[in-house]
């Protein structure tokens, strides 16, 4: 740690060790131009002096530039307690060093946030995809930004901390749906300053992966700041055979463990993190309370214009090519339909594909004749205006949290045909549906044809749709803020900035 | 695939092809045809057309678990579930016959080198699922630092030994494509070259799962066996719910365990090993929901404190160090035993650091530390106890004996674990007579609360460095906690053998052992 030698490392390391000063040292005015080894040594023999998790959290924040995992601060601990001072030095010294190569960001300044409200948007932020979770995201955020005093935050280049989002990520986070047309180009500063929260809320607004998994399962635990999420599903693990990256999921569910709330966007949702829960007394946690909080729904201004473009009826499904999805059993009710000669068309509109069955399938039937398109990239308006083109939609998933494709259709003013069970089936209870046993092909056959040929049944569905309550995405913010933050916010009015 | 959407393919032409076939093939299909049709009572004789025609009508009436039983006999494999369901919708949509084109082409296509393996279907029986030969000394002998994984297997050998010595089980183990089920050979598997054992398939029997499912393909075949087959389903379960970091990491991963655990969510009977074990999995039961499986029904078949090897395979229970191990562990200061289980969930680092206090405050002993991690922070921790000359030992595995001595000859072990469907340390510490600290919650506290055990919160260092001093210096209160390890009473691997066995077969709730 050469402190005689200016460059941007060093300053920033300066900069950091005096803002984690400004906290862990009261009062003291004389390490305002301290040398930086006097400083870090002045850190260390505060924080041994007072050994509390959350100090030594953030004095290895300020010395490595990264977010520490629950390991490493487990470690700095034990040796500030068990050691002398320079045992401790000497490890925190050690921690640092090793960072370069763990997400460290060495020539970065830090700014300390304190008894504040930070939302994680990271893959949001960072992409253009706009699937089920960057959909809450976007519809979430800047209504929160509006409301209240939050502060959006992504990973580091390498997840190692926080920091601020560039102009494009707060574009794609607080404008979506502004109608700014306009691409801005992501310019990537090289060493963005460090969000470093102290005593805050972290609102795990998406499925966190990788190294930040880990990094805020430390700061959840020993940072002093309350860890809470927007629970969506737990499909990676209670449906592995229906999806790949577990073990991604996995280590989300570890960090999730030290979270205090989890938000679930449905009652099966809540159920499956409520099971979650449950099984960490094995391990001696008690684990995060789980509560619902429903997702809202845009409903679609344009009226219903059922047509399809080949001149007959049209039925829509929308959700990526995935087994989970039920892809399969939708084409075998499709052919027997259209071997008995009800003339559809059939639209299929998916983000991702996964697996080779489904469209080799569908390529057979294709060439065999049948009446199939497939939009792999659809943007929101072709989306909606397949919805509202259709004479009902197919959504029957073997396994969903909320089933955002039966909202959309149902505010597309468009009926769905959906499974008998979890989250669709409660979606399903304000009417606009018809329920299946998605394992039962010929219960969705029945169900095609019954909305294929029978209008009067399809009129009443519309007329359930138009009678349906409608929650709104503000209505969501506003309950998902007093679900999640309001619980967990210092009630010291002294901290609050 | 296109011309069979388009072409119905009939008996007739089906049978042309298969009697097209080498003669060899063309027999073990008609053979396996005929297998097929007598357990639906239906003649097995007549020309390949004849037969099939028969195998239509059986197949033909839109019933899964007939079409899961004939593509298991024709192709001599487990169907997976995308198997079965495709199977289904072409029959649906083609007529039968359609259904069976990728069954047969398993076994033409083969032709060259096929195995003339007969198919047996074996009906009303309760069929254990040897994963591992039960004469198999493997886990003892590969050793390492797994220790749960040594302890399981002579859990699985017993209970597989304890349910073939009954009339009414049949023993099967997996191919080596773990594709299907043969006979189990007894003694010696089947050697390169030999002919196997018959492929069997079972049909309205009980299937029993001694060993703990840990394989992506067996999975996927026996959730297609428990789903739409007219077998019963139970097994016994050794793992915890994969949400924990160290799984993920682990060997199989966390995932390969997540899809294991899709295959059990079909399962009717799943027998938990610990009370705790029950619990979490009732956790994921309740997960299911959403998916709108019902699960299987759990209970706990609790493991009680074993003496292990189990009875009857005695000759490696002597309680002897080899010469190594002597000069390891051996001497006269009092020694703390701590045996890792299964990873970094053993919490080794707490250990050491309690440890370290416990030095500091004068207190003289030796730490063994058996099957701790060789690199990462622990092995640091570790260094940096040698460095302060302390007296601490770290061996990557000891033999069964000298498991078995080390215990006898230790003055306490520390197992305190951070997640541990059956905590093995704690059942052989007790068994030895020797007091336990360990963690306050889950198995550990099951195992240790009824006598010679302390139970501390694994993640306060300060409460294991206090226990471990008492215990070190406390020579009354040692000798009561040994006292009570000494009294705690010794399961039998029969008793619990017979409680699963009653409880996945038979569905009788579990006695408390």
């Amino acid at each position: 740690m050469s402190a005689t030698t200016p460059s941007p490392a060093n300053d920033a390391l300066v900069q950091r060790l005096r803002v984690a000063a400004d906290v862990l040292v009261h009062d003291d005015h004389s390490l305002d131009q301290a040398h930086p080894s006097d400083l870090l040594s002045r850190l260390v023999a505060t924080v041994a002096d007072d050994v509390a998790s959350e100090r030594v959290w953030l004095l290895m924040v300020a010395l490595a530039a990264r977010f520490p995992t629950p390991g490493e601060v487990e470690e700095a601990t034990r040796t500030f307690i068990g050691g002398d001072t320079t045992d401790a030095a000497i490890f925190l010294l050690d921690f640092a060093l090793a960072g370069a190569a763990r997400g460290s960001a060495p020539e970065a300044t830090m700014d300390l946030v304190t008894n504040r409200v930070l939302v994680d948007v990271d893959h949001s932020a960072k992409n253009d995809v706009h699937t089920g979770i960057q959909q809450v995201v976007r519809h979430l955020v800047p209504r929160w930004s509006a409301e209240h005093d939050i502060v959006p935050v992504a990973w580091t280049d390498r997840s190692g901390a926080y920091r601020h989002l560039g102009v494009a990520e707060e574009r794609r986070v607080l404008r979506h749906f502004g109608g700014e047309a306009e691409a801005v180009p992501d310019v990537v500063e090289s060493a963005p300053a460090l969000v470093v929260p102290w005593h805050c809320v972290i609102v795990a607004a998406e499925v966190v992966v990788g190294d930040a998994a880990n990094r805020l399962s430390g700061l959840a635990q020993y940072s002093g700041s309350a860890l809470v999420a927007i629970g969506y599903d737990a499909i990676p693990v209670v449906s592995a055979d229906l999806v790949p990256n577990g073990d991604t999921f996995v280590q989300y569910l570890d960090t999730l463990k030290y979270a205090r709330t989890v938000a679930g966007i449905s009652t099966t949702a809540v159920v499956e993190f409520a099971g979650f829960v449950d099984t960490l007394a094995a391990q001696g946690l008690v684990g995060p309370t789980v509560s619902e909080v429903a997702l809202g729904t845009s409903p679609v201004s344009a009226p219903h214009t059922e047509r399809g473009h080949r001149g007959v009826a049209m039925v829509v499904m929308v959700g990526s090519m995935e087994p989970r999805k039920n892809h399969l059993a939708v084409l075998h009710a499709a052919e027997r339909l259209w071997r008995r000669g009800v003339k559809f068309e059939l639209t299929f509109i998916c983000g991702s594909e996964w697996g080779t069955e489904i469209p080799e399938r569908i390529d057979d039937l294709t060439r065999a004749g049948r009446p199939i398109t497939v939009h792999h990239k659809a943007d929101d308006a072709l989306v909606e205006e397949s919805y509202r083109r259709a004479r009902f939609s197919i959504f029957v998933s073997k396994h969903e949290g909320y089933g955002l494709p039966i909202v959309e259709s149902l505010a597309a003013g468009t009926p769905v045909i959906t499974s008998d069970f979890g989250c669709m089936l409660e979606l399903s209870k304000a009417g606009g549906t018809l329920v299946v046993d998605p394992h039962d092909d010929a219960a969705i056959e029945d169900a095609m044809f019954t909305l294929l040929s029978d209008d009067q049944r399809l009129e009443e569905l519309r007329a359930q749709i138009a009678l349906r309550p409608w929650r709104s995405w503000d209505d969501y913010a506003e309950d998902l803020w007093a679900t999640l933050v309001v619980p967990h916010r210092s009630a010291d009015p002294t901290k609050v900035s | 695939m296109m011309a069979r959407a388009h072409r119905p393919v009939t008996a007739r032409s089906m049978a042309k092809r298969i009697d097209a076939a080498p003669v060899a093939v063309r027999a073990l299909i008609r053979w396996r045809l005929s297998t097929l049709l007598e357990v639906f009572e239906k003649p097995g004789d007549g020309t390949t057309a004849e037969q099939l025609e028969r195998v239509g009508d059986i197949i033909g009436q839109g019933d899964r678990a007939a079409m899961w039983l004939a593509l298991a006999v024709i192709a001599g494999a487990l169907p997976t579930e995308p198997e079965v369901l495709r199977a289904c919708r072409r029959a649906d949509l083609d007529g039968p016959f359609s259904a069976l084109g990728d069954a047969i082409d398993s076994v033409t296509s083969t032709a060259d080198n096929v195995d003339v393996i007969q198919v047996e279907i074996v009906t009303d029986r309760v069929v254990v699922d040897v994963a591992q030969p039960p004469t198999s000394e493997a886990a003892s002998l590969g050793g390492g630092p797994i220790e749960a994984e040594r302890a399981e297997g002579h859990a699985v050998a017993a209970l597989t030994e304890q349910w073939l010595g009954r009339d009414d089980t049949v023993a099967l183990h997996w191919s080596r494509s773990d594709r299907a089920w043969h006979r189990a050979p007894g003694a010696g598997a089947a050697a390169e070259g030999e002919v196997e054992a018959p492929i069997v398939v079972p049909w309205r029997c009980t299937v029993i799962l001694p060993a703990p499912l840990r394989d992506a393909t067996k999975g996927e075949r026996l959730l297609a066996l428990a789903r739409f087959s007219q077998n019963r389903t139970g097994a016994v379960v050794y793992d915890a719910f994969p949400a924990d970091p160290f799984m993920a990491k682990a060997d199989p991963s966390a995932a390969t365990f997540a899809n294991a655990l899709a295959a059990l969510s079909h399962f009717d009977r799943v027998a938990a090993i610990s009370h705790a074990l029950a619990v979490e999995l009732g956790g994921w039961r309740r997960m299911l929901s959403g998916a709108g499986i019902e699960g299987p029904d759990i209970a706990a078949v609790p493991l009680p404190i074993l003496r292990r090897p189990p009875a009857g395979r005695a000759s490696i229970a002597h309680h002897t160090f080899d010469d190594a191990e002597r000069s390891g562990i051996g001497g006269d200061a009092a020694m703390v035993l701590v045996v890792g289980s299964t990873g970094s969930q053993d919490n080794f680092g707490a250990v050491l650091a309690a440890a370290e206090h416990v030095w500091r405050s004068g207190v003289a002993f030796r730490l063994v530390l058996v099957g701790a991690p060789e690199s990462g922070p622990v092995a640091q921790a570790l260094e940096r106890a040698v460095s302060l000359q302390r007296d601490v030992r770290r061996l990557d595995t000891l033999s069964e004996g000298g498991l078995g001595a080390a215990y006898d000859a230790a003055r306490c072990s520390v197992f305190v674990s951070l997640h541990e469907p059956y905590a093995w340390p704690v059942a052989d510490s007790i068994v030895s007579g020797t007091p336990v600290i360990t963690s306050h919650f889950a198995s550990m506290r099951e195992l240790g609360e009824p006598g010679g055990a302390v139970l501390v919160d694994p993640r306060d260092d300060g409460q294991i460095a206090d226990a471990l001093r008492r215990l070190l210096t406390d020579d009354a209160w040692h000798d009561d906690l040994a006292r009570q390890a000494h009294d705690r009473a010794i399961g039998s691997f029969e008793d619990y053998a017979n409680a699963a066995f009653s409880y996945l077969v038979e569905g009788a709730q579990p006695p408390s052992l």
